[in-house]
């Protein structure tokens, strides 16, 4: 049976120009974060949904 | 070896055994913070907020570009999460990535029906930065945006395993179990999905 260099199949992830692009695609710059004000009022939200599902529940 | 280059190889090994087994006591803490959770605590349920709401708004973020939208999507996830908590399953994936499979379903889902409420209004509002697709939008943004554009034309399954392998930086292993695929299921859908940014990078 024939076979060439070009015929084999290349292992997934071994491209140079894809390894290339791969490195261009970074996390976002570490300053990216919710602000305080968002993250306090989300928990106090959060906490109060034990109340909310209990009273819920009980009243189901 | 030396006895320095002995020493140094012991110091680093000591330093791997500590995070090690950090890592470990992290993960049996979450453990216990998700049993509770889907026992209904809503303070287990804070403590995993507060680990995870950060990575979870940047994730998000990376998708809309708006800090707003993703504050209101964050939310969303987290409020979603509370719900339909009792029906997790740790399959061999941190619990951190069954909350970005959340939040990435949410946002693409948010995305599209912003993107056709933008085409249904696109015969009456006349302003253009409020008719245009967001994919549209970040296409033409600045070069420094211009590999996070390529990104979101992608398709959506190439899109995410992008997103978790080179923004969330998991492991092949982590996001094969996230979406369901074999590992090297996974790696097909990644060469593919490179290979497809750079036809997009290159025009």
């Amino acid at each position: 049976m024939k076979t060439s260099l070009n015929s084999r199949k290349r292992k997934p992830g071994t491209d140079g120009t894809l390894l290339a692009i791969a490195a261009q695609i970074h996390p976002l710059p570490e300053n990216v974060v919710p602000s305080e004000r968002f993250l306090e009022q989300m928990r106090k939200r959060l906490l109060d949904l034990d109340r909310e599902y209990n009273t819920g529940y009980r009243a189901a | 070896m030396t006895s320095l280059q002995h020493s140094e190889a012991d110091s680093m090994d000591d330093d791997e055994a500590s995070a090690a087994e950090k890592a470990r006591i992290q993960r049996d803490e979450e453990r216990v913070f998700v049993q509770q959770a889907i026992e209904r605590d809503a303070s287990a349920f804070a403590s995993l907020y507060d680990r995870h709401v950060v990575r979870i708004y940047r994730h998000i973020y990376y998708l809309v570009n708006d800090a707003r939208e993703a504050e209101d999507l964050t939310a969303q996830t987290f409020l979603k999460a509370w719900e339909a908590i009792d029906r997790y399953k740790e399959r061999g994936a941190p619990f951190v990535a069954w909350l970005l499979r959340i939040a990435h379903n949410l946002t693409i889902s948010y995305l599209r029906a912003k993107r056709d409420h933008s085409l249904l209004e696109d015969n009456v509002v006349i302003d253009q930065k409020m008719t245009r697709n967001p994919e549209e939008a970040l296409e033409q943004a600045t070069d420094e945006n211009s590999v996070r554009a390529a990104v979101l034309r992608l398709r959506e399954e190439q899109r995410q395993v992008i997103m978790l392998r080179f923004v969330e930086e998991l492991d092949y292993r982590e996001v094969a179990a996230m979406i369901g695929k074999s590992v090297p299921a996974v790696r097909v859908i990644q060469h593919r999905a490179l290979g497809n940014l750079r036809k997009i990078m290159q025009g």
